[in-house]
């Protein structure tokens, strides 16, 4: 019952994130199919008649092609600040980190305002030139930033989940200890098992902390917080074991 | 008898000694000693009355709070040691999030194709990189055979580029 609210809720905001992603992209107009296949008719056109005309209206294509994918990307990247800033951010680090990324989507947003008023100028070869370039920094601009505020929310979310699974690990030994369980090796065994796990846990977050502190690129961060709460799950499965196997115990001795 | 020799006779008058002590042990108790001043039968009852008072308080105060629960009594590991309701919970919040996770780590691994980067965190966490998908059409990258995507932002300024 449980859980199928948390899946449910889960699932209700990504669909609300995804359907607010979509309509300002909707607003914007990113579906290029339309002016693609103007461009491909423009193009066999050129290439059987250069005249002017042709080329002109090749140019223009081209460049509302242009124009139509800096404004998506403008859109894109408006979508991907909201949701760094939407994030709820309890520690300074993270407050910290927050702040950077949303002036870096300043700064790309910035930067493609000012390529617009390049297009104006551009003729056919130089838009040519201008869209690999466009490629080339979107490349290495735009998507480190993308993968790592998309990952931000989670990565927010993973403090929460390391605090708690680390203050569980300290209540149950606390019991352990108060009912003369943690001599008991199975027992002990299963406890550095979650410890580890914990620890592992931690090690990986560590690493996906000193990413979004660098902001460095390239980097895997979105592997380092999924492995973050797979080590997680482990430690909760050596809960649960923790769990059993002190009821077999007691159970045994009464 | 002559007034004079009543007084002197007066003189030599001594109270009752066992009175005497019962008066002095009155003052110096003040007030308090003054025998049994009830029956051990009243008392026997007093206690027996208290006693009922009691029992009916604490039968009243179960029935008030109402979760009791002789299961809760019996299975102290279950209730002390792990929290199961409450770590069920956790677990599964765990579980949600790692849902939404994957859904950015595919979405992710799109990106690094288009760098063609190598990682830099730890190696347990390394993230494989499958192999980029090859523009064909304009502004359409084929994924699989016979399957196409919407045009992209990047997928337009490759055509564009060319």
């Amino acid at each position: 019952m449980r859980k199928g609210t948390i899946l449910t809720g889960a699932f209700l905001v990504s669909a609300l994130t995804v359907t607010i992603f979509n309509q300002a992209r909707a607003q914007t107009n990113c579906d290029f199919k339309n002016n693609l296949e103007k461009l491909s008719v423009a193009e066999e056109a050129s290439k059987i008649d250069d005249g002017a005309e042709n080329i002109k209206n090749e140019l223009s294509i081209r460049k509302e092609l242009l124009n139509q994918a800096l404004d998506c990307s403008i859109s894109d990247a408006l979508s991907l600040q909201s949701e760094v800033k939407s994030t709820q951010v309890g520690y300074s680090d993270l407050k910290n980190y927050q702040a950077r990324l949303v002036s870096k989507i300043d700064e790309i947003i910035g930067y493609y305002h000012n390529q617009k008023e390049v297009v104006k100028d551009l003729g056919i070869e130089g838009s040519k030139i201008f869209s690999a370039n466009l490629r080339t920094w979107r490349d290495s601009n735009y998507a480190p930033i993308e993968e790592l505020g998309k990952n931000f929310p989670i990565f927010a979310r993973n403090q929460d989940f390391l605090q708690t699974a680390q203050n569980r690990l300290y209540q149950i030994s606390l019991t352990l200890r108060a009912l003369e369980l943690d001599g008991d090796q199975e027992i002990g065994n299963l406890v550095n098992q979650a410890r580890r796990q914990i620890y592992s846990a931690n090690e990986d977050n560590g690493y996906a902390a000193d990413i979004y502190k660098r902001l460095s690129w390239p980097n895997n961060v979105s592997g380092l917080v999924l492995s973050t709460l797979q080590h997680l799950k482990d430690a909760y499965q050596s809960f649960f074991e923790i769990g059993s196997e002190a009821q077999k115990i007691i159970s045994e001795s009464k | 008898m002559e007034p004079i020799e009543l007084l002197k006779k007066f003189k030599n008058l001594e109270p009752d000694p066992d009175y005497t002590k019962r008066s002095r042990n009155l003052i110096l108790s003040n007030g308090r000693w003054a025998g049994f001043p009830v029956s051990m039968k009243e008392i026997t009852m007093g206690i027996f009355k208290s006693g009922w008072s009691i029992a009916l308080t604490a039968a009243m105060l179960l029935l008030a709070v109402g979760s009791f629960s002789a299961l809760k009594i019996f299975s102290p590991v279950r209730n002390s040691v792990v929290d199961i309701t409450g770590l069920k919970a956790e677990a599964e919040a765990i579980d949600a999030q790692i849902e939404l996770g994957n859904v950015v780590y595919t979405s992710a691994l799109g990106i690094e194709n288009k760098t063609s980067t190598t990682s830099i965190a730890s190696p347990k966490a390394t993230v494989k990189i499958s192999p980029p998908a090859k523009t064909e059409n304009i502004g359409q990258e084929s994924g699989e055979e016979g399957t196409s995507t919407e045009p992209t932002i990047d997928s337009v300024l490759d055509a564009l580029s060319q």
